[in-house]
């Protein structure tokens, strides 16, 4: 995966169509590829197809299966297993971390505690640490 | 010459001399502290000289001692008459103050006595004004010149003691008023009728004389046995030793009667003196002996009253005390709130109905067991008292909320404890509900607030004016203001719900804290205040979670900047004191007023001249670093005069064992 340096490849699991909106047009701006579900079930099925993203970023109040349920799928699945996930949430109770790391999340990071920018740092160096 | 025992005469006015004797003397031993009866005394006293030498002349052999001896006789009832009609006035005036013409009459008489007195005296020199001449060879007297003026001043003192009686008022009850005319009509009549047997004396014989001669001793007796029962002359109490004096004398007076020669009748009349005066001894110390035993009597009488009334006390006392008592036990025992009490033993001494129920303890089983062996209450009181939190909050067996108060009682001995345990699951539903609807609030601002946040982003990278990026760039302000209050509530809402999870690790907190000040050092500057680091860089490390720690220093090192004026002074320091770490923020801001500092540490708590000086704060920041501080087994205190800056230390204890 040489060429993820430049451009990765980002999953954005978020059932909030504003937020993902946002994010879109940041990445667009900022040549970040990504591809876009708004439920756990669409994200598991982007999943299963052949090209396998660079970075997960996974909101857990999620319609349908939850974000800690795709991340189990994501961790069971032995095509998955090494992706990067990055819990995007704004539930950010001691619990919710907790729960995330045990089920082997990389970094658990609250929404609006980032600036698009900050986002943008975080996915870019998340994406090359890989 | 001689006694004749055949001679009536002579044997009744020897028995009425020995009776007045007597009497005499039984009323001086017995009532010498009335006057009344004193003044009776003299009188009788003065009869019985008159009667003994009446009894005394016909046994006397030598004619001329014999008609002296009369002589004496009509002396001594000179004196008998005046000493009568003294205790007739002095008797009237007992019963009601005396007239004038009562006293009048009083001196005349005894003024006219102590003239016959003085006549009468003269006739022993042989004046013989009143008795005359003696008779040669006889025994019967001459009537001198004057002896009408003796006959005379006789009746007339006989009358005025008459009168005296009669007039002696109706101060007293009717059966007084008769027993006292009974008892001067009787002394008078017996005396005038004694009296006239002096008469033949003078050779004045008459039938009509013979009479009330022969009435007088039996007379006399009559009124001596009522002046017996009228001062108790012979109590019963001291009758035994009266029978016995009475018997001595008896017998003693008869042998003399009795006596032929002259030679045993002297010692004999001495002995019988004597044996007068210690009998009335006698009988006077047994008479005392008997009113010292009355009076042991009454006063042992009164004694058992007291004792009954105060025992009548006593037991009133202890019925209201009782009463007091259950009325305390039941204020105890019905009181809407737990309540044990633990003995300076470290026994449940008292658990009331309402502990009974919320621990689900037994009275049976609890009271007199240690609460560590108590199942329903090891667990709650044993860590409690031992860690000695005095206040805290638990959830009962029964799943009841329960705030826990425990208080130390010392009565000035032994120090006992007292539970109070109040029932708060309401209060305690209705603060979770809120610390719910907090952060569920707070959570769901979170998103909202990162889509403006990130719109105002967006904006501030496309091509705008100077006006439009102005606009945009207060936008930015007002979200992470309003974020940041956001944050503050959601961290105050998970410290009450207690789901803050404390990750400890090994912490420099040298490190951190001088991190802190350099995060918020631009802040200072652009207030032109002097921000100083007086953080002692070899600190020792603490088990501490740096994230949370970090919040804390933060937030004050924050507040001193916001609530200090331009040009003023932060300093932070931090270093070991007494084995603890200490980190002060010292600031020269507004400071704290006192009613500030009874209320910095609850939630929202915002004071006067803070809303001022900054509209935006929380009133929520203090309340999270203290409870940050005490869930590193710290504390905080503040330090502060309005006015005149302050400085808020946090205190960690360097010995904690739980790193």
């Amino acid at each position: 995966m040489a060429d993820t340096a430049e451009s990765p490849f980002i999953l954005v699991v978020e059932d909030d169509p504003l937020l993902s909106d946002l994010i879109a047009r940041k990445f667009s701006d900022e040549k970040i590829e990504m591809e876009y579900a708004p439920t756990g079930e669409i994200a598991l099925e982007l999943l299963g197809k052949e090209r396998k993203p660079d970075l997960v970023l996974l909101d857990i109040r999620l319609p349908g299966i939850d974000g800690f349920e795709v991340l189990r799928h994501i961790r069971s699945d032995p095509a998955t297993k090494g992706v990067r996930v990055i819990i995007f949430s704004n539930f950010g109770e001691d619990a919710d971390i907790a729960k995330a790391k045990e089920l082997g999340a990389d970094k658990f990071v609250v929404k609006v505690s980032l600036s698009l920018d900050e986002v943008v740092d975080l996915v870019r160096s998340a994406a090359a640490g890989a | 010459m001689g006694f004749d025992p055949s001679n009536v005469q002579e044997v009744g006015i020897g028995v009425a001399a020995f009776v007045m004797t007597l009497t005499t003397i039984f009323l001086f031993v017995s009532a010498w502290h009335n006057r009344t009866a004193r003044a009776l005394g003299y009188g009788l006293a003065a009869l019985t000289v008159w009667g003994w030498f009446g009894f005394a002349f016909p046994l006397i052999a030598d004619l001329s001692l014999a008609r002296d001896a009369r002589l004496f006789s009509l002396i001594g009832e000179s004196v008998s008459m005046i000493l009568n009609l003294r205790f007739a006035f002095i008797y009237l005036s007992e019963q009601r103050p005396a007239r004038q013409w009562e006293r009048d009459l009083y001196w005349i008489m005894q003024i006219l006595g102590a003239v016959v007195l003085v006549i009468f005296a003269s006739d022993l020199g042989s004046t013989s004004y009143f008795a005359g001449a003696a008779e040669p060879g006889a025994l019967t007297l001459v009537r001198g010149a004057w002896f009408s003026w003796y006959v005379a001043y006789y009746f007339a003192a006989f009358i005025s003691m008459a009168v005296f009686f009669c007039r002696r008022g109706a101060a007293e009850t009717g059966a007084m008023r008769r027993r006292s005319l009974l008892l001067a009509l009787g002394i008078s009549g017996a005396y005038l009728m004694g009296a006239s047997g002096i008469m033949p004396w003078y050779g004045i014989e008459s039938a009509v004389l013979a009479l009330p001669r022969a009435l007088a001793v039996p007379m006399f007796a009559t009124v001596a046995f009522y002046l017996i029962i009228e001062y108790r002359l012979f109590s019963l109490r001291v009758a035994k030793a009266e029978a016995f004096i009475f018997a001595i004398w008896g017998v003693l007076f008869f042998r003399i009667l009795l006596e032929r020669t002259a030679a045993d009748l002297v010692p004999n009349l001495f002995i019988f003196g004597a044996v007068i005066v210690l009998g009335a001894l006698m009988i006077r110390s047994v008479m005392k002996e008997v009113e010292m035993r009355i009076e042991l009597e009454a006063v042992s009488r009164k004694l058992a009253t007291l004792n009954g009334s105060l025992e009548e006390t006593v037991t009133e006392r202890t019925k209201e005390l009782a009463r007091e008592e259950r009325h305390t036990e039941l204020l105890l025992e019905q009181l809407p709130a737990g309540l044990i009490e633990i003995g300076a033993d470290g026994r449940i001494a008292r658990i009331n109905e309402a502990a009974q129920q919320l621990f689900g303890a037994a009275r049976a089983d609890a009271v007199g067991k240690r609460p560590s062996a108590v199942g329903a209450l090891a667990s709650l009181f044993g860590d409690a008292l031992a860690a000695r939190t005095f206040d805290t909050e638990i959830t009962s067996p029964q799943l009841r909320d329960l705030r826990i108060t425990i208080a130390p009682i010392n009565d000035g001995q032994d120090a006992s404890w007292i539970v109070i345990a109040s029932d708060i699951t309401e209060h305690a539903a209705l603060e979770r509900a809120k610390n719910d609807f907090v952060a569920t609030a707070a959570h769901q601002l979170r998103t909202p607030l990162a889509a403006i946040r990130w719109t105002f982003e967006l904006l501030s990278d496309a091509r705008l004016t100077e006006k439009q990026r102005e606009v945009v760039a207060r936008g930015e302000a007002g979200v992470s203001n309003m974020q940041r209050i956001a944050e503050g509530l959601l961290m105050s809402a998970r410290t009450d719900r207690g789901v803050i999870r404390y990750v400890f690790a090994d912490t420099d907190i040298a490190a951190l804290a001088k991190a802190s000040i350099a995060l918020l050092a631009p802040l200072a500057a652009k207030k032109s205040i002097t921000l100083t680091d007086e953080v002692d860089p070899e600190l020792p490390h603490l088990s501490a979670d740096a994230e949370r720690f970090r919040f804390a220093i933060q937030n004050l090192v924050d507040n001193a900047i916001k609530y200090t004026p331009e040009g003023g002074h932060v300093t932070v320091r931090a270093r070991t004191e007494n084995d603890a770490l200490v980190i002060a923020v010292t600031d020269t801001g507004i400071g704290f007023s006192e009613e500030d500092r009874t209320h910095l540490f609850e939630k929202f708590y915002r004071s006067p001249r803070a809303v001022d000086m900054a509209a935006d704060g929380t009133g929520l920041g203090l309340a999270i670093v203290k409870s940050i501080a005490e869930a590193h087994g710290g504390s905080i205190t503040i330090d502060s005069a309005q006015g005149s800056g302050s400085t808020i230390t946090l205190s960690f204890p360097l010995s904690r064992g739980d790193s």
